[in-house]
Protein backbone atom coordinates (compact mmCIF):
# COMPACT_ATOMS: atom_id res chain seq x y z
CA UNK A 1 0.00 0.00 0.00
CA UNK A 2 2.81 2.33 1.03
CA UNK A 3 4.50 1.65 -2.42
CA UNK A 4 1.55 2.44 -4.47
CA UNK A 5 0.95 5.20 -2.63
CA UNK A 6 4.48 6.25 -3.07
CA UNK A 7 4.02 5.12 -7.29
CA UNK A 8 1.46 7.88 -7.33
CA UNK A 9 3.26 10.56 -5.53
CA UNK A 10 6.11 10.11 -8.06
CA UNK A 11 3.90 9.87 -11.06
CA UNK A 12 2.15 12.98 -10.33
CA UNK A 13 5.76 15.14 -9.78
CA UNK A 14 5.40 15.21 -5.83
CA UNK A 15 8.00 12.47 -4.97
CA UNK A 16 7.68 11.97 -1.19
CA UNK A 17 11.03 12.65 0.75
CA UNK A 18 13.26 9.92 1.85
CA UNK A 19 14.98 7.26 0.56
CA UNK A 20 11.81 5.66 -1.18
CA UNK A 21 11.00 8.67 -3.10
CA UNK A 22 14.27 8.94 -4.28
CA UNK A 23 14.78 5.36 -5.08
CA UNK A 24 11.15 5.80 -7.04
CA UNK A 25 12.40 9.02 -9.17
CA UNK A 26 15.62 7.81 -10.48
CA UNK A 27 13.36 4.56 -11.50
CA UNK A 28 10.72 6.40 -12.85
CA UNK A 29 13.12 9.15 -14.52
CA UNK A 30 15.08 5.72 -16.39
CA UNK A 31 11.18 4.50 -17.59
CA UNK A 32 11.19 7.67 -19.74
CA UNK A 33 14.89 6.78 -21.00
CA UNK A 34 14.73 5.72 -25.10
CA UNK A 35 15.31 1.90 -25.71
CA UNK A 36 18.33 1.26 -27.48
CA UNK A 37 17.51 -0.45 -30.48
CA UNK A 38 16.06 2.64 -33.18
CA UNK A 39 15.16 1.98 -36.88
CA UNK A 40 17.65 2.99 -39.97
CA UNK A 41 16.81 6.57 -40.98
CA UNK A 42 15.33 4.95 -44.33
CA UNK A 43 13.33 2.80 -42.81
CA UNK A 44 10.14 4.13 -43.63
CA UNK A 45 10.75 4.90 -47.23
CA UNK A 46 12.36 1.28 -48.07
CA UNK A 47 8.95 -0.26 -46.68
CA UNK A 48 6.54 1.91 -48.07
CA UNK A 49 8.41 0.81 -51.84
CA UNK A 50 8.45 -2.46 -50.81
CA UNK A 51 4.34 -2.59 -49.63
CA UNK A 52 3.52 -0.39 -52.85
CA UNK A 53 5.26 -2.18 -54.97
CA UNK A 54 2.80 -3.03 -58.11
CA UNK A 55 2.48 -7.19 -58.15
CA UNK A 56 4.61 -8.54 -61.46
CA UNK A 57 2.71 -8.70 -64.23
CA UNK A 58 4.21 -12.16 -65.16
CA UNK A 59 5.20 -14.24 -62.98
CA UNK A 60 8.85 -15.65 -64.57
CA UNK A 61 9.96 -17.50 -61.19
CA UNK A 62 6.81 -19.68 -62.60
CA UNK A 63 6.91 -19.96 -65.35
CA UNK A 64 10.35 -21.45 -65.51
CA UNK A 65 9.54 -23.95 -62.89
CA UNK A 66 6.51 -24.96 -64.10
CA UNK A 67 8.41 -25.30 -67.39
CA UNK A 68 11.26 -26.83 -65.89
CA UNK A 69 8.90 -29.46 -64.20
CA UNK A 70 6.78 -30.32 -67.57
CA UNK A 71 10.13 -30.92 -69.66
CA UNK A 72 11.60 -33.38 -67.04
CA UNK A 73 8.79 -35.64 -66.64
CA UNK A 74 8.00 -35.60 -70.93
CA UNK A 75 11.84 -36.67 -71.07
CA UNK A 76 11.51 -38.96 -68.67
CA UNK A 77 8.15 -40.45 -70.18
CA UNK A 78 10.18 -40.87 -73.53
CA UNK A 79 12.86 -42.13 -72.35
CA UNK A 80 11.39 -44.83 -70.62
CA UNK A 81 8.85 -45.54 -73.89
CA UNK A 82 11.64 -45.43 -76.44
CA UNK A 83 13.88 -47.70 -74.57
CA UNK A 84 11.25 -49.83 -73.66
CA UNK A 85 11.91 -50.09 -69.82
CA UNK A 86 10.67 -52.72 -67.64
CA UNK A 87 10.59 -51.87 -63.66
CA UNK A 88 12.95 -54.12 -61.55
CA UNK A 89 14.71 -54.08 -58.07
CA UNK A 90 18.08 -54.16 -60.13
CA UNK A 91 20.92 -53.07 -58.02
CA UNK A 92 19.04 -52.70 -55.00
CA UNK A 93 18.52 -56.55 -54.61
CA UNK A 94 21.93 -56.83 -53.79
CA UNK A 95 21.10 -55.13 -49.89
CA UNK A 96 19.03 -58.24 -49.56
CA UNK A 97 21.56 -59.94 -48.16
CA UNK A 98 22.03 -57.67 -45.42
CA UNK A 99 18.99 -56.30 -44.06
CA UNK A 100 19.80 -56.61 -40.62
CA UNK A 101 22.72 -54.46 -40.97
CA UNK A 102 20.89 -51.93 -43.35
CA UNK A 103 18.00 -52.01 -40.49
CA UNK A 104 20.62 -51.78 -37.53
CA UNK A 105 22.55 -48.56 -39.42
CA UNK A 106 18.98 -46.59 -39.87
CA UNK A 107 17.66 -47.43 -36.50
CA UNK A 108 21.20 -46.57 -35.23
CA UNK A 109 21.07 -42.71 -37.29
CA UNK A 110 17.69 -42.00 -36.25
CA UNK A 111 18.41 -42.61 -32.37
CA UNK A 112 21.59 -40.11 -33.20
CA UNK A 113 19.16 -37.81 -34.29
CA UNK A 114 16.54 -38.01 -32.11
CA UNK A 115 19.56 -37.43 -29.34
CA UNK A 116 20.66 -34.44 -30.80
CA UNK A 117 16.80 -32.88 -31.40
CA UNK A 118 16.10 -33.77 -27.67
CA UNK A 119 19.42 -33.47 -26.03
CA UNK A 120 22.55 -32.07 -27.67
CA UNK A 121 20.43 -29.34 -29.30
CA UNK A 122 18.63 -27.57 -26.34
CA UNK A 123 22.00 -27.44 -24.46
CA UNK A 124 23.54 -25.75 -26.92
CA UNK A 125 20.92 -23.32 -26.48
CA UNK A 126 21.25 -22.54 -23.48
CA UNK B 1 -0.39 17.59 -39.77
CA UNK B 2 -3.16 14.99 -40.98
CA UNK B 3 -5.08 13.21 -38.99
CA UNK B 4 -4.78 9.21 -38.41
CA UNK B 5 -8.26 8.50 -40.34
CA UNK B 6 -7.26 11.08 -43.30
CA UNK B 7 -3.83 9.10 -43.42
CA UNK B 8 -5.53 5.47 -43.01
CA UNK B 9 -7.99 6.02 -45.43
CA UNK B 10 -5.15 7.42 -47.74
CA UNK B 11 -3.34 4.50 -47.03
CA UNK B 12 -6.22 2.35 -47.50
CA UNK B 13 -6.23 3.80 -51.09
CA UNK B 14 -2.68 2.41 -52.05
CA UNK B 15 -0.77 5.85 -51.79
CA UNK B 16 2.87 5.22 -50.77
CA UNK B 17 3.44 8.78 -49.33
CA UNK B 18 0.55 8.62 -47.09
CA UNK B 19 1.83 5.38 -45.99
CA UNK B 20 5.59 6.20 -45.74
CA UNK B 21 4.04 9.05 -43.29
CA UNK B 22 2.72 6.69 -40.85
CA UNK B 23 5.50 4.52 -40.86
CA UNK B 24 7.70 7.66 -39.85
CA UNK B 25 4.83 8.32 -37.12
CA UNK B 26 4.56 4.75 -35.74
CA UNK B 27 7.83 3.57 -36.30
CA UNK B 28 9.34 4.53 -32.81
CA UNK B 29 6.05 3.06 -31.04
CA UNK B 30 6.79 -0.01 -33.13
CA UNK B 31 10.32 -0.64 -32.36
CA UNK B 32 10.06 0.25 -28.59
CA UNK B 33 7.16 -2.60 -28.30
CA UNK B 34 8.59 -5.14 -30.78
CA UNK B 35 12.61 -4.19 -29.10
CA UNK B 36 11.21 -5.13 -25.40
CA UNK B 37 9.85 -8.61 -26.65
CA UNK B 38 12.89 -9.47 -28.89
CA UNK B 39 15.77 -9.67 -27.73
CA UNK B 40 18.28 -10.52 -30.58
CA UNK B 41 18.97 -7.24 -32.63
CA UNK B 42 19.47 -9.46 -35.86
CA UNK B 43 15.69 -9.66 -36.08
CA UNK B 44 14.40 -6.30 -34.88
CA UNK B 45 13.88 -4.81 -38.15
CA UNK B 46 12.90 -7.56 -40.16
CA UNK B 47 9.97 -7.29 -37.08
CA UNK B 48 9.20 -4.08 -37.63
CA UNK B 49 9.29 -4.54 -41.37
CA UNK B 50 6.51 -7.43 -40.93
CA UNK B 51 4.50 -5.20 -38.42
CA UNK B 52 4.35 -2.46 -41.35
CA UNK B 53 3.62 -4.65 -43.98
CA UNK B 54 0.45 -6.17 -42.12
CA UNK B 55 -0.85 -2.75 -41.34
CA UNK B 56 -0.33 -2.12 -44.94
CA UNK B 57 -2.14 -5.30 -45.80
CA UNK B 58 -4.91 -4.79 -42.93
CA UNK B 59 -5.67 -1.16 -42.78
CA UNK B 60 -8.86 -0.68 -45.39
CA UNK B 61 -10.38 -3.30 -42.80
CA UNK B 62 -9.86 -1.19 -39.79
CA UNK B 63 -12.60 0.78 -38.95
CA UNK B 64 -11.29 2.73 -35.50
CA UNK B 65 -12.97 1.04 -32.89
CA UNK B 66 -9.84 1.87 -31.27
CA UNK B 67 -6.87 4.61 -31.28
CA UNK B 68 -4.42 3.83 -34.27
CA UNK B 69 -1.69 3.32 -32.25
CA UNK B 70 -3.43 0.89 -30.70
CA UNK B 71 -3.89 -1.20 -32.75
CA UNK B 72 -0.41 -0.68 -34.99
CA UNK B 73 0.27 -1.72 -31.57
CA UNK B 74 -1.80 -4.84 -31.13
CA UNK B 75 -0.11 -6.48 -34.34
CA UNK B 76 3.54 -5.49 -33.31
CA UNK B 77 2.80 -7.32 -30.01
CA UNK B 78 1.76 -10.09 -32.01
CA UNK B 79 4.17 -10.49 -34.58
CA UNK B 80 6.33 -10.28 -31.62
CA UNK B 81 4.89 -12.89 -29.83
CA UNK B 82 4.71 -14.88 -32.85
CA UNK B 83 7.89 -14.54 -33.71
CA UNK B 84 9.04 -16.06 -30.31
CA UNK B 85 6.54 -18.89 -30.74
CA UNK B 86 8.31 -20.06 -34.50
CA UNK B 87 11.68 -19.72 -32.64
CA UNK B 88 10.67 -21.72 -29.85
CA UNK B 89 11.49 -18.88 -27.39
CA UNK B 90 9.81 -19.40 -24.23
CA UNK B 91 7.94 -16.25 -23.12
CA UNK B 92 9.59 -16.14 -19.55
CA UNK B 93 5.86 -14.86 -17.52
CA UNK B 94 6.18 -14.59 -13.83
CA UNK B 95 2.95 -16.13 -13.05
CA UNK B 96 4.66 -19.84 -13.69
CA UNK B 97 7.80 -18.74 -11.50
CA UNK B 98 6.68 -17.28 -8.62
CA UNK B 99 10.79 -17.53 -7.34
CA UNK B 100 11.40 -14.99 -9.61
CA UNK B 101 10.89 -11.85 -7.74
CA UNK B 102 13.44 -13.37 -5.02
CA UNK B 103 16.31 -14.22 -7.78
CA UNK B 104 15.81 -11.16 -9.40
CA UNK B 105 16.78 -8.83 -6.15
CA UNK B 106 19.44 -11.33 -4.71
CA UNK B 107 21.15 -11.47 -8.17
CA UNK B 108 24.18 -9.41 -8.24
CA UNK B 109 25.58 -10.00 -11.98
CA UNK B 110 24.04 -7.11 -13.63
CA UNK B 111 24.94 -4.35 -11.94
CA UNK B 112 28.21 -5.14 -9.81
CA UNK B 113 30.34 -3.07 -12.24
CA UNK B 114 28.45 0.22 -12.13
CA UNK B 115 29.17 2.98 -10.79
CA UNK B 116 26.58 4.98 -8.34
CA UNK B 117 26.04 7.84 -10.05
CA UNK B 118 25.07 5.92 -13.50
CA UNK B 119 21.82 4.43 -11.45
CA UNK B 120 19.48 4.95 -14.18
CA UNK B 121 22.03 3.28 -16.63
CA UNK B 122 21.18 0.97 -13.91
CA UNK B 123 17.32 0.82 -13.86
CA UNK B 124 17.69 -0.16 -17.75
CA UNK B 125 19.80 -2.98 -17.29
CA UNK B 126 17.09 -4.07 -14.98
CA UNK B 127 14.53 -3.51 -17.42
CA UNK B 128 15.93 -5.57 -19.39
CA UNK B 129 16.07 -8.61 -17.10
CA UNK B 130 12.47 -8.36 -16.59
CA UNK B 131 10.07 -10.98 -17.66
CA UNK B 132 8.47 -9.86 -20.98
CA UNK B 133 5.20 -8.90 -20.08
CA UNK B 134 6.65 -6.47 -17.72
CA UNK B 135 8.42 -4.77 -20.42
CA UNK B 136 6.04 -4.26 -22.33
CA UNK B 137 3.86 -2.67 -20.25
CA UNK B 138 6.21 -0.64 -18.76
CA UNK B 139 7.39 0.32 -22.21
CA UNK B 140 3.97 1.24 -23.65
CA UNK B 141 2.60 3.21 -19.95
CA UNK B 142 5.89 4.74 -19.67
CA UNK B 143 7.31 5.65 -23.62
CA UNK B 144 4.21 5.67 -25.44
CA UNK B 145 2.22 7.42 -22.50
CA UNK B 146 -0.79 4.69 -23.14
CA UNK B 147 -3.27 4.10 -20.28
CA UNK B 148 -4.19 0.77 -18.88
CA UNK B 149 -7.45 0.12 -20.99
CA UNK B 150 -5.45 0.90 -24.24
CA UNK B 151 -2.39 -1.48 -22.93
CA UNK B 152 -4.92 -4.12 -22.16
CA UNK B 153 -6.28 -4.05 -25.49
CA UNK B 154 -2.93 -4.19 -27.56
CA UNK B 155 -1.73 -6.98 -25.46
CA UNK B 156 -4.77 -9.15 -24.54
CA UNK B 157 -4.18 -8.72 -20.59
CA UNK B 158 -6.55 -7.58 -18.35
CA UNK B 159 -6.65 -3.84 -17.27
CA UNK B 160 -6.12 -4.79 -13.69
CA UNK B 161 -3.51 -7.44 -15.01
CA UNK B 162 -1.60 -4.87 -16.41
CA UNK B 163 -1.79 -2.02 -13.36
CA UNK B 164 -0.41 -4.92 -11.24
CA UNK B 165 2.42 -6.01 -13.42
CA UNK B 166 3.16 -1.90 -13.54
CA UNK B 167 3.27 -1.63 -9.90
CA UNK B 168 5.47 -4.96 -9.44
CA UNK B 169 7.48 -3.81 -12.17
CA UNK B 170 8.49 -0.65 -10.65
CA UNK B 171 8.33 -2.16 -7.25
CA UNK B 172 11.02 -4.76 -8.30
CA UNK B 173 12.92 -2.10 -9.86
CA UNK B 174 12.86 -0.28 -6.65
CA UNK B 175 13.93 -2.70 -4.32
CA UNK B 176 16.62 -4.07 -6.94
CA UNK B 177 18.47 -0.43 -6.58
CA UNK B 178 17.77 -0.42 -3.01
CA UNK B 179 19.55 -3.81 -2.47
CA UNK B 180 22.21 -2.77 -4.89
CA UNK B 181 23.04 0.86 -2.87
CA UNK B 182 23.15 -1.44 0.48
CA UNK B 183 20.91 1.14 2.12
CA UNK B 184 18.07 -0.85 4.46
CA UNK B 185 14.94 1.64 5.30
Amino acid sequence: MKDEWIQKQVEAGQAPEGQEGELYKIVFSALKQEAGFKLPSDFAGRVAAAATRPAKSFNWDLFFLVFGCTLCVTTSLYVIITSHATLSVGVFSFFSGYRWLIGFALLFIGLLNWVDKKWISKAAIH
Amino acid sequence: MIDDRALAARVAEGNKHAFELLIRKYERLVAHMVGRVINNAEDLEEICQDVFLKVYEKISEFNFQSKLSTWIATIAYRQAINHLRKKKIELADLPDDEKFEERFIADTNTVELIEEDEMESVVIKLIEKLPTHYRVVLTLYHLENMNYAEIGEATGMPEGTVKNYLFRARQLLKEKIKTYLGKEV
